[in-house]
């Protein structure tokens, strides 16, 4: 049995980096994991060091990325920084992955009255485009880590829980189905047993897309004045902060941008990846 | 030769696919006389739709090439033709009738559209009469005209079936190419569409090439048979030959896995493994892999051998009249391929 | 068919209603006293009892909820703005030009470029053309917008004075904003169009309609064209939609005036006015926007008509 699971893992594995494309996002998202993990603890500086020699200088040996306008080394910022992104997309993906798929699953697997309800309900958590929704729950709840992560949370549920519905519908018609009511299983246990792990794939693959995407939002987030505030040193809050000077210090904007864009674009790399590796109707 | 209606001769489909070559057909031959039935038999896979789509030229315009061969209808080389002149013989010298019905018809058009399409392509007649044409190929498949505006989702399989059936008859083809065209329907419905195919055929003289992997759809079909396994025909003959003397080892499999009506018969017997990996044939016989007769001579050159005028097969060894294998050559005693 | 169109408008209605509700009572509790944002930190009490009073928001919860339904719903009058005392109204039919002018430009640019680019990949599926655009989109996708739009600013108006860098002073200083918010959405499209072409390019009914002898053009465009369609109608709702809810963040790069910056002013200012104002026209365009699709769809595929009809 465990070496069948091992071996299952294995293929997996293999199917997810066969092409060049998902191999380079899990390189570059790993190696991005390790840097902001370990990166601070190796970096000479703390995240609030002023170098008042160094304010606004660009990057130079001594600061690789160069220094903001209090002097503090940009790379340690981002790094630290880092911590605060990846663990914001992260948690709040996952968040709205549980929640969207409980109620997707609900919904789906009730049908009738419960569906229609809960379905309405979506349909109006949804008038507002995920934006929008983020910055009013933000505003609402005041900037703060966790008030963040379920700002960002709350965007992402309505559509998850609609493509886990229409997961479960269809795979409510297949014969397994049938075969799990014939022997009498209990809704719960259909419910958890046999249609979530059929349903496991898309939630996986949607959560992984989805990171990236929150990253983003929690940056543009921070940006607008919203979210994350400085002096943290979240990516958006550092572009937000780095902004006023964008004319003379543009490496301000610069390095964190591209820090953005690289991780999402790993995680979007990794997440094309695992569609084509889990999911069997791409899969040729 | 040379009289036939149509003549295929040596003819190789080579795809590429992930900077694979897939060798679907290598080296078939086969001619057919008008108003006359092939069968052509083989499991998913052997080659047997790339044939017909080779014969039509629709084969996929990226990735799919013919390496070799020829194909000559009345007496004309396809294969020279330009695509101009291949949009006068298709639909209306030759047309196809597709495996899936589900998925062969344009969901957005009407299904009378879809049959005017091609009679508006070939028939010089005004509109009006297009129109009442294709009301008409309707009714003659047993669709009421009046289902003329709905749409392929508003039709079960087989009633599809049919519309496609429609469409290929629109033009009364010289040769009608039917590519599985009962495999994705009911028992009940693909003797009906059979039938219709029949007396369809019988009524236009259209010649026919069914390709198959059902052998009863070709014993009340077909007049003769060709046997094909991993893009060559291992076996050709006419329905007779082929069904009271198959000598091929695979033809042979592919009885032992029909459900016989004997008595004493337990149960039905397989082809041990599966089709060979086209990108990467076997050498020489492409079957050695699954026979049970196998030995190393069998990697290397296969003849053809005839049996009679209309009977021939490739394989290294010759039948018994007992039905058993009698090695002609000596283990070894053959160079290797 | 009208049955069905009268039923979703009726849900439309009932939805933006709702989310009208949910925005205001969200406002209601937010943290913060709207007076005392107003007047400062130093006004007295008195003062600021008399500007809860002016402001209506001593009145219990229902009372105000009710008056904002029927204010906006049956008045349409989206009430004053407590930090500018603007009425909303106007000031959304003064900025709402300018945010269309962003939208509907990078709408149609995000469409066309990205469906032409996603039929060039797909025509040219795993060859050299088709691998750089996946991997322009996909680096497109990933760039944030509004940092894209930062690189922008700093290269071609600060390096190279081409445009503007903000404001809406000429016509001029729309493109940058129109290409910002264009790109991501482009890319998307271009994948989605890829993917669909590919599909409609492997399709049966393709093979069927070769077989019948058609002419490759007229196949394109009986066939091919109106089976792709469908995504690239998605790529039209959606990125109107996705545009103008990304407009605050636009918006508040190139500081122009419109419907996202106000929206944001008016969350920074606990505007509740200006909040809900413009939340329910948001929730007014997207409900219309997706209402319009989900027509077209029907229109288009017989399908989809067939399952309204019942």
């Amino acid at each position: 049995m465990e070496k069948k699971k091992t071996s299952h893992s294995a293929e997996f594995f293999r199917r997810l980096t066969k092409g060049w494309s998902s191999k380079l996002g899990l390189i570059l998202f790993v190696l991005i994991v390790l840097v902001c993990v370990i990166g601070p603890f190796l970096s000479p500086y703390g995240i609030n060091d002023v170098d008042v020699a160094s304010i606004n200088a660009g990057p130079s040996k001594e600061h690789w990325f160069g220094c903001d306008t209090m002097g503090r080394d940009l790379l340690t910022r981002l790094l630290v920084g880092g911590r605060y992104s990846l663990i914001l997309g992260l948690s709040a993906s996952l968040l709205s992955a549980l929640v969207g798929s409980v109620f997707g699953l609900v919904a789906g697997y009730q049908g009738g009255a419960v569906d229609s309800v809960i379905m309405r309900f979506m349909d109006i958590w949804s008038a507002l485009p995920g934006l929008l929704l983020c910055i009013l729950v933000s505003a609402f709840l005041g900037p703060g880590f966790f008030p963040t992560v379920i700002a960002l949370t709350v965007g992402n549920i309505p559509s998850v829980a609609r493509m886990i519905r229409g997961q479960v519908l269809s795979e409510r018609t297949r014969e397994y189905m049938e075969a799990s009511k014939v022997i009498n299983c209990s809704g719960f246990s259909i419910l958890f047993r046999h249609l979530l792990p059929n349903t496991i794939q898309p939630i996986i693959i949607t959560t992984t897309m989805a990171i990236g995407g929150t990253i983003t939002m929690a940056a543009s987030l921070s940006f607008i004045g919203l979210g994350i505030q400085p002096p943290t040193p979240e990516w958006g809050a550092l572009l937000a902060d780095g902004r006023r000077y964008i004319m003379v210090y543009p490496h301000l904007i610069m390095f964190p941008g591209i820090i953005i864009a690289l991780t999402v674009l790993a995680i979007n790399l990794l997440g094309d990846g695992l569609r084509n590796a889990l999911d069997p109707k791409l899969r040729d | 030769m040379g009289n036939q209606f149509l003549e295929v001769k040596d003819l190789e489909v080579v795809y590429t696919q992930n900077k694979k070559m897939v060798h679907a057909v290598n080296g078939v031959s086969f001619s057919l006389g008008k108003g006359k039935t092939l069968g052509i038999v083989g499991e998913t896979g052997a080659g047997k739709t790339t044939i017909s789509k080779a014969i039509m030229r629709i084969l996929p315009d990226v990735g799919a090439r013919i390496t070799n061969g020829e194909i000559y209808l009345n007496g004309e080389s396809v294969l020279d033709k330009s695509e101009e002149e291949m949009l006068d013989v298709r639909g209306k010298v030759v047309s196809m009738i597709f495996q899936d019905p589900m998925t062969a018809l344009n969901p957005l058009m009407t299904v009378g559209d879809q049959i005017l399409e091609v009679i508006e392509l070939h028939n010089d007649c005004d509109k009006k009469e297009a129109v009442k044409l294709a009301g008409d190929m309707l009714e003659m498949v047993g669709i009421p005209r009046v289902r003329y505006k709905e749409y392929p989702h508003q039709f079960s399989g087989g009633m599809k079936q049919r519309v496609v059936i429609a469409m290929a008859l629109a033009c009364n083809p010289e040769l009608l190419l039917a590519d599985e065209p009962t495999t994705a329907l009911d028992v009940t419905v693909q003797a009906q569409v059979l039938g219709l195919i029949r007396d369809l055929r019988e009524k236009y003289d259209t010649a026919l090439i069914l390709i198959t992997h059902d052998l009863g759809v070709v014993a009340q079909t077909c007049d003769e048979v060709a046997v094909i396994y991993a893009g060559q025909i291992v076996e050709y003959g006419t329905k007779e030959d082929l069904f009271d003397h198959p000598t091929h080892p695979y033809t042979l499999g592919l009885f032992g896995s029909l459900p016989g009506m004997a008595e004493g018969e337990k149960r039905l017997h397989s082809i041990v493994g599966l089709p060979p990996d086209p990108t990467n044939l076997p050498e020489g016989c492409k079957f050695w892999p699954r026979c049970p007769h196998m030995t190393e001579a069998c990697k290397g050159e296969i003849p053809v051998k005839h049996l009679s005028e209309t009977h021939y097969y490739r394989c290294l060894k010759d039948r018994n009249p007992d039905g058993t294998f009698e090695d002609q050559t000596k283990p070894g005693g053959n160079e290797n391929g | 068919m009208y049955k069905y169109v009268i039923k979703r408008l009726i849900s439309m209605i009932i939805i933006v209603v709702c989310a009208g509700i949910i925005v205001f009572t969200l406002m209601y509790l937010a943290p913060g006293d709207p007076a005392r944002l107003q007047l400062g930190q130093w006004a007295t009490e008195d003062v600021l009892a008399a500007k809860r009073h002016e402001l209506g928001i001593d009145l219990p919860y229902i009372v105000q909820l009710g008056k904002f339904l029927y204010n906006t719903f049956l008045r349409f009058d989206f009430g004053i703005s407590w930090q500018s005392s603007m009425p909303v109204m106007g000031e959304l039919a003064v900025r709402l030009p300018r945010t269309l002018m962003i939208g509907i430009p990078s709408m149609i640019l995000s469409v066309v470029v990205g469906t032409v680019l996603g039929i060039f990949a797909a025509t040219h599926e795993g060859r050299l053309g088709d691998s750089l655009t996946m991997v322009l989109t996909m680096v497109l996708v990933s760039a944030p917008d509004f940092w894209v739009a930062l690189m922008f600013i700093i290269l071609f108006a600060a390096k190279l004075g081409w445009v503007p860098a903000f404001g809406i002073e000429s016509l001029k200083s729309y493109i940058l904003p129109i290409i910002c918010s264009a790109l991501p959405v482009m890319a998307v499209n271009a994948r989605q169009a890829r993917s669909s072409m590919l599909e409609v390019i492997r399709a049966d009914y393709i093979t069927t309609a070769r077989s019948k002898g058609q002419k490759s053009k007229v196949i394109v465009r009986r066939h091919m064209f109106p089976n792709a369609l469908m995504p690239i109608i998605t790529g039209v709702a959606g990125g109107l939609c996705k545009v103008v809810a990304g407009s605050p963040v636009i918006e508040s790069v190139f500081s122009i005036p419109g419907v996202g910056a106000y929206l944001l002013s008016g969350v920074n200012y606990r505007d509740r006015p200006v909040v809900c104002g413009c939340v329910v026209f948001f929730a007014l365009f997207t409900s219309i926007v997706v209402l319009l699709m989900d027509l077209c769809y029907a229109f288009l595929d017989p399908r989809i008509k067939a399952q309204y009809s019942k």
